[in-house]
């Protein structure tokens, strides 16, 4: 026999008496017990519905691919700015910080990464090249040249084949000899798609460059349209290029259920445009294009206007640096960013492929707010049914009390006993509660959250579309890829040692407050007039 | 030599306008041994009486002293409730959920006089030797007859091993055999086991039996 057991059977203290008074009046156990059995079923279904919010939430960023990159934190940027003053003419806004490649080295050696590249990009043009447009009508027009994504690679293992988002259909990738400057040609990975409309093969060569056109006076009205005429010799201070050798030709998986005019398309025809090149390349084609651009002012008879001027100073803005960071483990992400923030430039954010579950994120957070409501209402009404119910049974009790406090028993105990006697009562409707709760609670959350997914992307027109434009798909890597079913298989209503552990605080929390204010009620009863 | 004094007492309450004297400056002694009974009409103030000694209210004027410290402010009410007195009322104030033994039980776990460990075994010889057989000690109370429900209250306040018993109206509710039978077995615990017994009555039957009497009248006890 356990000492416990010893001192509540061998003395009739109030502890006893509480076990005892639970056992013997089996309509007020039961009464209080269905109460809090009801109420502790909806607490718990409100708290497994925030369990199963985040379950699902860590399932989802578990099956993420853990990939992140670097984008600019426009809103904080623009919010910035506003506080700038500037005219356009004599004043100029703060110019943006840069992200170097160097800033993408530091960061791309922290221990998490297990590779990471970086992509510098540019748009160069050419009048002889032509777009892939696909099935839709080209916007060629003779003598006015066509513009291409370059993207940078600084790596002989390509990301975006390593995802698998590019595939090297002919040729090879980069040489690591090809990747450094000092190549006085440089390499490139073209898609077949452009090879073919271009009659490139491996092997070819071709140009890309920036047309410099000669600058007109600024407070005059010479400016020539745009069209041919602008890119004839005579309005032309310099071509800064570079010329390309074709060493591999990819292609772009094509989804079978990506329909024409979708985004996911768009996306596609825009990928098979792009023209992998070497990082160093593009750095140094972007340097020569601001040196010649500050050298065709420079021979004008012309002043720059202020604005040129501010553009010639932030010439490093025409490339961007947009790095990919592989991560061991997607659990690795937070860890990720906190240690990366000390390299970033101010202004700049680590992005991930969070968007993928735009859609369900929003519908569990609208589960979310239902189920923070219901779960504030039902500790409210807890608090105040049970305090009322309790505060009937102590009136009942009230000869009982006063039996107690005549023998001389201390107040101190008595509102131990009536706790003890609420919280064994409690204690047993509440485990029976985090059952029945979570278990009705994890098939309405689910049906819940299901119509709330299925409405939303039946009453989007834009299905198609991506609502936001993320840095992943600059580069090509897909957000959309989850389907409502697939985002569905992650649902997972199971119960966590926290978030039973939460119920049960908050259930038993909720009871003894509601225990509280009824015992004032013995605190203050006088035996002398309950007895005599 | 008095276990407990009450030393010029005064009770009243203000009645609107009026105040209400209900105890004037009332004093008196109880020793152990000897069975006393404070007598008076309803409204007399004899229940007001033992609510003060037995400190369940206290005094707005005078002295309660048991063993020549007063109850309320050297003891302290709680703790000389607990420890130094056996409460016996009129509607026997059992606690209806539990058996007899129980109900002793309760007494004897709230008190801190030394008592023999069993407790359990206690509870069922004092209710033995008070009439109450062991198998109606695990009867719940309420379904025991008013004399023995009466019986269990004695038992309860005899269980702390105190040496003053007060008891209000004791047979009020009782026949007149069960009257004589509990009044026997509060004379006994007088005179047999040197206890002081107060028993406040309205009845002159009882009353007479007692070894002393304070009659209650205008708030003041009569010269007897």
């Amino acid at each position: 026999m356990s000492s416990v057991t010893l001192i509540l059977d061998r003395h009739m203290n109030f502890l006893k008496r509480a076990t005892t008074s639970v056992l013997r009046r089996p309509g007020k156990t039961i009464i209080l017990l269905l109460l809090v059995f009801i109420l502790g079923s909806v607490i718990a279904g409100a708290i497994s519905v925030e369990g199963a919010i985040s379950n699902t939430d860590a399932n989802l960023r578990r099956n993420m691919q853990p990939i992140m990159s670097i984008g600019m934190d426009h809103e904080a940027w623009w919010e910035y700015e506003s506080t700038y003053d500037f005219d356009w003419e004599t004043t100029f806004p703060p110019a943006p910080p840069i992200l170097t490649p160097a800033d993408v080295r530091a960061i791309g050696d922290l221990n998490y990464v297990t590779f990471y590249d970086y992509m510098a990009m540019v748009g160069l043009s050419s009048l002889d090249l032509r777009r892939y447009e696909g099935e839709h009508e080209s916007w060629f027009q003779e003598g006015v040249p066509d513009w291409f994504d370059l993207r940078g690679v600084s790596s002989s293992s390509m990301v975006v084949i390593e995802e698998g988002i590019i595939e090297l259909v002919q040729g090879r990738q980069f040489e690591s000899g090809e990747l450094t400057p000092g190549n006085e040609r440089a390499t490139a990975l073209i898609s077949v798609a452009f090879a073919d409309v271009n009659e490139l093969a491996i092997g070819s060569t071709f140009e890309l460059y920036e047309v410099i056109t000669l600058p007109t006076d600024p407070d005059g009205d010479s400016w020539i349209e745009w069209g041919p005429e602008m890119f004839i010799d005579e309005n032309v201070h310099a071509r800064v290029g570079l010329e390309f050798e074709v060493v591999g030709l990819f292609d772009v998986p094509l989804d079978p259920d990506v329909v024409q005019h979708s985004q996911e398309y768009q996306d596609r025809i825009r990928a098979l445009n792009a023209i992998y090149a070497p990082n160093w390349s593009i750095e140094d084609v972007t340097r020569r294009i601001a040196v010649e651009h500050a050298a065709a002012w420079e021979a004008s008879p012309y002043d720059a206007p202020g604005w040129v001027g501010h553009q010639l100073e932030n010439s490093e803005h025409q490339m961007r640096v947009i790095p990919l960071f592989v991560l061991e483990d997607p659990a690795d992400m937070d860890h990720f960013r906190t240690a990366g923030a000390h390299y970033l430039p101010d202004f700049y954010q680590f992005e991930d492929l969070s968007s993928a579950f735009d859609e369900i994120a929003s519908s569990m957070a609208t589960m979310q707010t239902i189920a923070n409501w219901i779960l504030y209402v039902s500790i409210g009404a807890t608090l105040l049914i049970l305090s009322l119910l309790i505060t009937l049974f102590l009136r009942d009790r009230r000869y009982e009390m006063g039996v107690y406090l005549a023998l001389g028993e201390k107040k101190g105990k008595i509102i131990t006993q009536i706790l003890m006697e609420v919280l064994v009562t409690s204690f047993v409707a509440i485990t029976l509660s985090v059952f029945v709760g979570s278990l009705i609670s994890g098939r309405v959350s689910h049906n819940m959250l299901m119509n709330e997914l299925t409405a939303e992307v039946n009453n989007d027109p834009w299905d198609n579309w991506r609502h936001e434009w993320t840095i992943f798909d600059e580069i090509g890597i897909p957000t959309t890829s989850m389907s409502a079913d697939e985002m569905m298989a992650q649902f997972d209503v199971s119960l966590g040692i926290q978030t039973i552990g939460l119920f049960y605080v908050i259930g038993l929390g909720a009871v003894i407050l509601s225990t509280l204010a009824p015992v004032i009620y013995v605190v203050t009863l006088n035996p002398k007039k309950v007895l005599m | 030599m008095a276990i407990l004094e009450v030393v010029n007492v005064q009770y009243g309450f203000q009645d609107g306008e009026n105040k209400r004297v209900i105890l004037d400056n009332i004093s008196a002694g109880f020793e152990k041994g000897k069975f006393h009974a404070i007598l008076g009409d309803s409204g007399s103030g004899k229940t007001t009486f033992l609510s003060l000694i037995s400190a369940l209210d206290k005094p707005h004027g005078g002295q309660i002293l048991f063993e020549n410290k007063d109850i309320n402010r050297d003891i302290g009410a709680e703790k000389y409730r607990r420890n130094h007195i056996g409460m016996v009322f009129q509607a026997y104030n059992l606690i209806p959920f539990m058996t007899a033994a129980e109900n002793v039980r309760v007494a004897m776990s709230i008190t801190e006089n030394d008592l023999p460990a069993d407790e359990a075994s206690v509870a069922y010889n004092l209710l033995d030797h008070i009439g109450i057989t062991r198998d109606k000690a695990d009867r719940t109370v309420n379904k025991l007859s008013g004399g023995e429900q009466q019986r269990v209250a004695i038992a309860r306040a005899l269980s702390t091993n105190v040496d003053l018993i007060l008891a209000d109206e004791p047979t009020g509710n009782l026949n007149e055999e069960m009257e004589a039978e509990i009044v026997n077995i509060l004379k006994n615990l007088a005179h047999e086991h040197d206890k002081c017994v107060v028993v406040v009555t309205h009845s002159k039957d009882i009353a007479a039996q007692a070894d002393v009497i304070f009659k209650l009248k205008g708030g003041q006890f009569l010269d007897e």
